[in-house]
């Protein structure tokens, strides 16, 4: 009969016993490698999976191309990817911290929601990694972060030019305003306000919804009883698409334009007929009839047959271009050599547009106005800040 | 009360908990990489909030589905305290204080209500906690949260946090045992046996779950202030209502009522996934299905079978993850 | 104003209906076997993928053979759910019960992901985005084939209980199964209809708000929510009451978003229901219980 000495003594060492036989899969070795590690921080299960998927699309095209011309200094890419769920600030925590301690990366693309690479930014200067994010959030860059990289058009930049733009060119006078309570939402709804309030234009009518909102009725009818002159969206692709869409079926006659969702595949897909006449603040058409979007076209449907690009493997493609381009004029493949190097790019051209760094981390400054016509975005004016 | 040979004395088992944390304090470390380390810390918490189900869905028997909105006024009330000026120790105070206020205040009218009642009572209160935090904000910042929270000055010090964690739950999980063995213990083993007879008996059954109830709430609470300290960050989404679910599923694979059922169904849940990368679409389906399995022929759970492993080892919280811990209300 | 009060109204009706759906299930299965099964939204969403994402998008089937087929395969489904959940944990607490509808909620949403991928579903329908127009104002069809779909199914429901043998051994397994087996009752079999039925009436409310909007995994959660608390509203375990439940609660959703404010409409919504359940928990049709489980 064993006494609770015993038996306790007993117990422990067995708990100890067992715990070894996790390890193996936990080690986190670090190993001296000759290929040159970028990681990719994105959604890539779950609802967003399919923006994760065209990040990884862009990146691979682009590693591609160097890795067939002999990588960079002889020493080939290999991208590593994390699953950081979209906008979801303790999975990419999760994800940048894995990528950067496990991968050992150099460089990260991504995470690229606000909500995910909010929290994130002082991880990237802990591990000294520099990140390119197409994230709209105006705080991003806000954070006084020198290793933030927005390579998408800041929405305090982008909700400006769109206020801009239905004000002057549209003379919108009453205006009602709809944004999903995120923090993606509210900070550009904010910027919207702002930049109305500039214009001595106060909004008429002010809603929000959730990612989950299926009917808007309620708030269509709202804005229609306000007889306003247009609506300005700040949401994700799903609501806009659900926006337009019964906002055609109520007949209603107000214009409706807002972020880059109301030119996205998406929202085109959802909307149907309904698309027709919304417009948005974007950065990127694929029937741009420019040669540089034109070749890109060419160059994704090679490597994706059946496929064409969009805004987010376009971007990111870019965002590769970008690191590779810094470590090509870096002297030594790491962390802060790539971030120095990418703080003297001036006027790097891109496909989306040109690069040029500014103080902020914030590498973009034009967009376009698009407007959606037979089902597919056009561009009615490029706009600079 | 004379401990017999096969059950394990309080003391002793304190011994064995506080040297199981210290060890793994000493250990992890060493042959965790960062990332595991930082995934080791939210099982921690994960932990925490689990221990603090058990009061009231294993001790009580009441389906409270309300942890994940302690978990954020816990934050929320202590990052709030600590940006008002109030030095760590006063905004953790009342922050748990806090929360066991509204738990006290949900409680007491509604654990009269009969379970699915309750559980949809409690599900509704987490909805609106979590518009509350998103909506509201010139008090909570709203969707984007709140960053650069000071804390203890470890936010992100994934090794150092882990002691703290390490402390925090050895010290949680105890006190949850010697409330269960204390006199508290035997009016909560009336009112599982049978809540009608305990009443017969002069057991105030409905004072007894309030306080059950705000206990959960409570270490609810703690379990905010923890996230708050290692992260340094928070925002509404980290307190989704839908999370509420998931701890659910972990006390009931680990073993309702069970302390250390908390803890291996919070591994389970949290860790194990992180091991097993290559399966986690499946993981969680797979997950779900324990759920159902577990609840339909082992209600004791994963600790009641590692308890029954140890043969003749008769813990006194063993009594606690027996499958009387659902004998409440019998179909009729 | 009129006809917006028309279209915000019609819109709280649509919407409601299919709360209505939901809620019917519920309360059957609550009757028959005092079960709350809070899996029951996400058998909305399982039938609004097998429909489009099976037999709408892989096989290509005409719309109504669709609906048909969909119906039986959920049907099925509903029945082996009475032999796998229900039946083992039939003597079990409560707490069991509940707790192993949720777990099996969990499964089905991930499983779901798992067969038909991450990415929301498209659906056309029966009409596609007809609007009509309707004492001046327009709607989506869709809606109205929606409360005609629940119509009928009351109409259907109630020549099934009380005209027909197989209504009435359903309405006396669900008074007192014992007694109902003891009078040479098939309860286990009944049982399993009733599951099933419930199954079809949720997975055709799938079928039936899909159009409106898009099918994706978690679709479920939200309306066994909604559905959930109209129950309660319209008082537990009763029949009218789950119709007048989800109608009214669908209805003060719209109007409460339009006349008071959107933005914080679930806890206004939410915030009625808790003291409903404060105040009146047996709802505007119930019983109040006492002891009961």
């Amino acid at each position: 009969m064993a006494s609770p000495v015993h038996v306790s003594r007993r117990s422990l060492i067995k708990a100890v016993a067992l715990a070894p036989l996790a390890t193996p899969a936990i080690l986190g070795r670090a190993h001296a490698a000759d290929p040159i590690r970028i990681g990719i921080s994105g959604p890539m299960t779950g609802q967003f999976a399919q923006n994760g998927q065209w990040m990884k699309n862009g990146v691979a095209i682009a590693v591609k191309q160097v890795n067939d011309k002999g990588g960079i200094k002889g020493r080939m890419i290999d991208v590593r990817i994390a699953d950081d769920l979209g906008p979801n600030p303790t999975a990419a925590a999760n994800a940048v911290t894995k990528l950067a301690t496990q991968d050992e990366v150099v460089a990260l693309v991504g995470p690229h929601y606000t909500p995910g690479i909010l929290p994130n930014v002082p991880l990237l200067g802990k591990y000294k990694i520099p990140a390119l994010t197409g994230a709209t959030g105006p705080v991003v860059t806000q954070q006084g972060s020198p290793w933030v990289f927005r390579v998408r058009l800041n929405d305090a930049i982008g909700a400006d030019l769109l206020v801009k733009y239905v004000t002057e060119d549209l003379q919108w006078k009453k205006i009602g305003l709809g944004y999903v309570n995120t923090a993606f939402g509210q900070s550009g709804i904010a910027v919207v306000k702002a930049s109305l309030t500039k214009r001595n234009i106060e909004p008429v009518l002010v809603q929000a919804h959730t990612d989950a909102t299926k009917d808007f009725t309620s708030q269509i009818l709202a804005f229609q009883q306000a007889s306003v002159d247009g609506i300005i969206v700040w949401t994700d692709d799903q609501p806009a698409g659900l926006i337009a869409k019964q906002s055609k079926t109520l007949g209603v006659k107000f214009g409706i334009a807002g972020n880059t969702a109301f030119s996205q595949p998406i929202f085109l897909g959802l909307a149907g007929e309904g698309a027709n006449g919304c417009m948005a603040i974007g950065e990127f058409v694929k029937d741009n009839p420019d040669e540089r979007v034109q070749a890109w076209k060419k160059l994704y449907a090679a490597a994706y047959p059946g496929d064409e690009p969009e805004l987010y493997a376009t971007v990111y493609h870019d965002a590769a271009k970008l690191i590779i381009a810094a470590m090509e004029r870096a002297d030594t493949i790491s962390g802060e050599a790539i971030q120095q190097a990418l703080t003297g790019v001036r006027d790097f051209q891109g496909i989306v547009t040109r690069y040029g760094w500014t103080d902020n981390g914030d590498m973009t400054h034009s967009g376009i106005i698009t407007k959606v016509a037979g089902g597919k975005p056009e561009i009615v004016k490029v706009i600079t800040s | 009360m004379a401990a017999d040979a096969s059950t394990l004395t309080m003391r002793t088992l304190a011994i064995l908990v506080i040297a199981t944390a210290i060890l793994c304090g000493l250990l992890l470390p060493r042959f965790l990489s960062v990332y595991y380390l930082q995934v080791a810390d939210v099982t921690l918490i994960n932990i925490l909030l689990v221990l603090g189900l058990n009061f009231i869905l294993g001790f009580g028997g009441q389906m409270s589905l309300a942890q994940c909105a302690f978990f954020g006024i816990g934050a929320y009330a202590f990052t709030l305290l600590q940006s008002a000026g109030m030095p760590v120790p006063v905004a953790a105070i009342g922050a748990i204080a806090l929360s066991a206020a509204v738990g006290m205040a949900l409680g007491w009218p509604t654990l009269r209500l009969k379970g699915h009642y309750l559980a949809l009572c409690t599900l509704a209160f987490a909805l609106i906690v979590e518009r509350l935090l998103v909506n509201w904000e010139g008090l909570t910042n709203g969707a984007n949260g709140i960053t650069a929270i000071p804390g203890i000055g470890l936010a992100g010090e994934n090794d150092k946090m882990l002691w703290v964690l390490l402390a925090v739950v050895a010290g949680a999980y105890l006190l949850q045992v010697w409330i269960a063995n204390g006199p508290l213990g035997l009016r909560i083993r009336a009112l599982r046996d049978d809540p009608l007879a305990a009443q017969a008996v002069g057991v105030d059954i409905s004072r007894l779950k309030i306080m059950l109830f705000v206990i959960s709430a409570a270490y609810g609470g703690l379990a905010g202030i923890c996230y708050v300290l290692l992260r340094g960050y928070i925002s509404p989404d980290v307190f989704s209502w839908q999370s509420t679910f998931s701890y659910l599923a972990m006390a009931v694979v680990g073993g309702l009522g069970s302390p250390l059922g908390a803890v291996l169904g919070a591994i389970l849940y949290t860790f194990v996934p992180e091991l097993l990368r290559f399966m986690q679409e499946y993981y969680f389906a797979v997950f779900g299905v324990m759920v159902i399995l577990v609840i339909t022929f082992l209600p004791t759970g994963l600790s009641g079978l590692v308890l029954s492993a140890f043969r003749g080892l008769r813990r006194r919280e063993k009594s606690y993850a027996r499958s009387d811990v659902t004998h409440h209300e019998r179909a009729a | 104003m009129l006809q917006t009060f028309i279209q915000i109204v019609l819109v709280g009706l649509a919407v409601g209906a299919a709360y209505a759906l939901v809620a019917l299930g519920y309360t059957l299965i609550w009757n028959a076997v005092s079960l709350v099964n809070f899996a029951q939204g996400d058998l909305v969403m399982l039938g609004a993928f097998v429909s489009v994402g099976w037999l709408a998008n892989r096989l290509g089937m005409p719309l109504w053979l669709n609906l048909v087929t969909m119906l039986v395969i959920l049907g099925l489904f509903g029945a082996g759910l009475a032999w796998g959940i229900y039946h083992p944990l039939r003597n079990a607490p409560q707490l069991s019960a509940i707790v192993a509808t949720l777990g099996l909620s969990m499964a089905l949403q991930n499983i779901a992901v798992i067969i038909w991928g991450p990415q929301p579903l498209n659906f056309a329908g029966p009409l596609g985005t007809t609007s009509v127009h309707l004492f001046g104002a327009t709607i989506y069809a869709q809606y109205l084939v929606i409360l005609a779909a629940l119509a009928a199914m009351m109409a259907i429901q109630h020549v099934l209980f009380r005209h027909t043998a197989l209504g009435r051994a359903m309405r006396a397994t669900a008074q007192d199964a014992e007694a109902a087996r003891l009078m040479g009752i098939p309860t286990a079999r009944i049982i399993a209809f009733i599951f099933a039925y419930a199954t079809m009436l949720a997975a055709l409310a799938g079928w039936l708000i899909a159009p409106l909007s898009y099918v994706s995994s978690d679709m479920g959660v939200n309306l066994s929510l909604r559905a959930f608390a109209a129950t309660i509203l319209g008082g537990f375990g009763s029949i009218p009451g789950a119709l007048i439940g989800g109608l009214a609660f669908g209805v003060i959703e719209s109007a409460g978003s339009f006349y008071i404010s959107s933005e914080y409409i679930d806890v206004i919504a939410f915030g009625v229901l808790i003291a409903v359940l404060m105040f009146r928990p047996q709802g505007i049709f119930g019983e109040l219980e006492l002891e009961r489980p």
